[in-house]
C-alpha cells in the first residue's frame, strides 16, 4: 500500500514538473516567472552597482597614474611627430627650391652648375656679402658668376676649400654690365650700402621707362650674357646731365636666399692688361 | 683649459653672427657681437692681458675669415680697441655695465666711420648722411640693446673659467 502510494507521489510529481517545463517552454510562464525573478534581479543590480562603485573607488587612483603617464607619452609623441613634420616640410620647402634650380639649370645646358647652400652672411652692415657651402673642393673659382632660377645674385670673391664669399650685386663695390631688355642700350649697375642697385650710363637718347627688364649684357667679361637682374622703377632724367639713372628692383629678395647655382665652366676675363696705365 | 674655452666660445659667436645675426638689420645696421663679446671679455675684473690678447687675436681672425672687411681696417680697431678698454679698465672704471655701454658705442661708431671713409677713399660713393642715418646710427642702436645681454653671458662664463684656471 505505502509502495503504491510512494509512486503515485512519484508520478505526480513528474507530472507536475513535465507540465511546468511544458508550459515554460510554450510561453506561459513567463509573466509569473518575471514576478518571481523581479525582486532578485533588483537585489543584483543594487549588489553589484555598488561592487562596482566601491572597485572604482579602491582602484581609481591607479587608472589616473595610468592615464597620466600614458597623457605624457601621447603628448610626447605628438610633439615629435609635430618637429617630423617640421623637418619634413623644411625638406620639402628646400628640395622645392632645389627642384627650380634644376629647372633653370636645364634651360641653360650650355653651363654647368654647382648647387650651394647659402650659410651666412658678411657681419659689415657696409658690405652685401654672402657665404656658400661649396670651395674650391668643389671646383669653385674666384670670380665664378652666382645665379638663382629667378636671376642674377653675384660672383664669387674668395675661396676656401669647404666654402666662398659671394660678392651680392648689392654690394657697394659689385659693377655688372647690363642691357636694357627691349632696346640695344648698354648700361650698368652699382650696388649701394643700403642694399639699393642703381642703373646708370642710360644714354639720354633713350626711351628708359617703369619696368623695363634688365638683363647682363656680357661685356666686361665677368658675367654671362642674358641673365636677368631686375625692373626698372623710377626713372631719374635731368636735361644737364650727360646720363640717365634709374632705380631697380632687383629680381631676387637676397635677404631670403637660400641656395644658389655657380656657373662653373664660366671664367670671368680679366681685362685689367687691356687698361691703360693712367699714370704713364 | 682656459684658452680652449675662450676659442670655443669665440666660435660660437662667430657662427651665431654670421649664421643668425647678420640677418638681423634696423634699416642696414648690424649687431656686431664678435665686438661686443671682446669688450665684455676685457671689462671683467679678473682678466689678464694675456687671455685678452688670444680672445682678440681669435676674433681677428675669424671676422678676417668670414668678412670682406680689409684685415687692416680689422686689426686697426681691435688694438685701440683692447688698449682702450683694458686701460679704462684698470683707470677709470667704476661700473663694468656702464662701460660696456658706452664703449660699444663708441667702437661701433669708430669701427663703421674709418671703414666708411676707407670705402669712400676706394672710390665708393656714399652720401654721409645717408650712412649715418642708415648704418651708423641704427647699427649703434642695435648693439646698445645687445650689449646687456652679451655683458651677462659673458660674466657668466668668466665665473665659470676662472675657478677652472685656478683649480688647475
Amino acid at each position: 500500500m505505502k509502495k503504491f502510494f510512494n509512486s503515485i507521489k512519484s508520478f505526480t510529481v513528474v507530472f507536475i514538473a513535465v507540465g511546468l517545463i511544458l508550459l515554460a517552454l510554450g510561453g506561459y510562464l513567463s509573466p509569473v516567472l518575471v514576478a518571481l525573478t523581479r525582486p532578485f534581479l533588483g537585489a543584483q543590480e543594487w549588489i553589484s552597482s555598488r561592487y562596482i562603485a566601491v572597485n572604482q573607488l579602491l582602484n581609481a587612483p591607479q587608472d589616473v597614474d595610468e592615464l597620466r603617464v600614458r597623457n605624457i607619452e601621447l603628448e610626447n609623441e605628438v610633439a615629435r611627430l609635430q618637429s617630423q613634420i617640421i623637418i619634413l616640410q623644411e625638406q620639402l620647402e628646400e628640395s622645392q627650391g632645389l627642384e627650380e634650380l634644376l629647372g633653370y639649370a636645364r634651360t641653360r645646358p650650355q653651363y654647368q652648375y654647382a648647387a650651394a647652400a647659402v650659410i651666412g652672411k658678411d657681419p659689415s652692415p657696409f658690405l652685401h656679402y654672402i657665404i656658400i657651402d661649396h670651395g674650391s673642393d668643389e671646383g669653385i673659382r674666384r670670380g665664378m658668376p652666382v645665379v638663382t632660377q629667378s636671376g642674377l645674385v653675384g660672383r664669387v670673391d674668395a675661396v676656401t676649400a669647404g666654402a666662398a664669399r659671394v660678392q651680392l650685386i648689392t654690394d657697394p663695390a659689385s659693377i655688372v654690365n647690363v642691357k636694357l631688355q627691349t632696346q640695344a642700350v648698354n648700361a650698368q649697375i652699382n650696388g649701394s650700402i643700403t642694399g639699393e642697385i642703381n642703373l646708370d650710363m642710360v644714354p639720354q637718347d633713350a626711351n628708359l621707362e617703369p619696368g623695363e627688364v634688365i638683363l647682363t649684357s656680357g661685356l666686361g667679361g665677368n658675367y654671362p650674357m642674358d641673365i636677368i637682374v631686375g625692373q626698372v622703377i623710377t626713372v631719374r632724367k635731368f636735361e644737364n646731365e650727360l646720363f640717365q639713372t634709374a632705380t631697380i628692383q632687383p629680381i631676387i629678395d637676397y635677404s631670403q636666399l637660400q641656395a644658389v647655382l655657380v656657373i662653373k665652366n664660366f671664367r670671368p676675363v680679366d681685362t685689367t692688361p687691356l687698361i691703360p696705365d693712367q699714370t704713364e | 683649459m682656459r684658452k680652449i674655452l675662450i676659442l670655443f666660445f669665440v666660435l660660437i659667436i662667430a657662427m651665431l653672427q654670421l649664421g643668425i645675426f647678420s640677418n638681423i638689420q634696423i634699416l642696414a645696421g648690424k649687431i656686431d657681437l664678435l665686438m661686443l663679446g671682446v669688450i665684455a671679455w676685457i671689462i671683467q675684473k679678473k682678466t689678464e692681458f694675456v687671455d685678452v690678447i688670444i680672445y682678440s687675436i681669435i676674433t681677428v681672425f675669424f671676422i678676417y675669415l668670414i668678412s670682406a672687411e680689409p684685415v687692416i681696417i680689422i686689426l686697426s680697431i681691435y688694438s685701440i680697441l683692447v688698449f682702450v678698454v683694458f686701460w679704462s679698465k684698470n683707470n677709470i672704471q667704476q661700473l663694468p655695465i656702464v662701460s660696456m655701454l658706452i664703449f660699444s658705442a663708441f667702437f661701433t661708431f669708430l669701427h663703421l666711420v674709418i671703414f666708411g671713409f676707407y670705402l669712400q677713399l676706394s672710390g665708393i660713393t656714399m652720401v654721409a648722411e645717408e650712412v649715418f642715418q642708415s648704418v651708423i646710427l641704427p647699427s649703434i642702436f642695435i648693439n646698445l640693446i645687445a650689449a646687456i645681454p652679451m655683458y651677462l653671458l659673458v660674466n657668466e662664463l668668466h665665473r665659470w673659467v676662472y675657478p677652472l684656471a685656478e683649480e688647475a
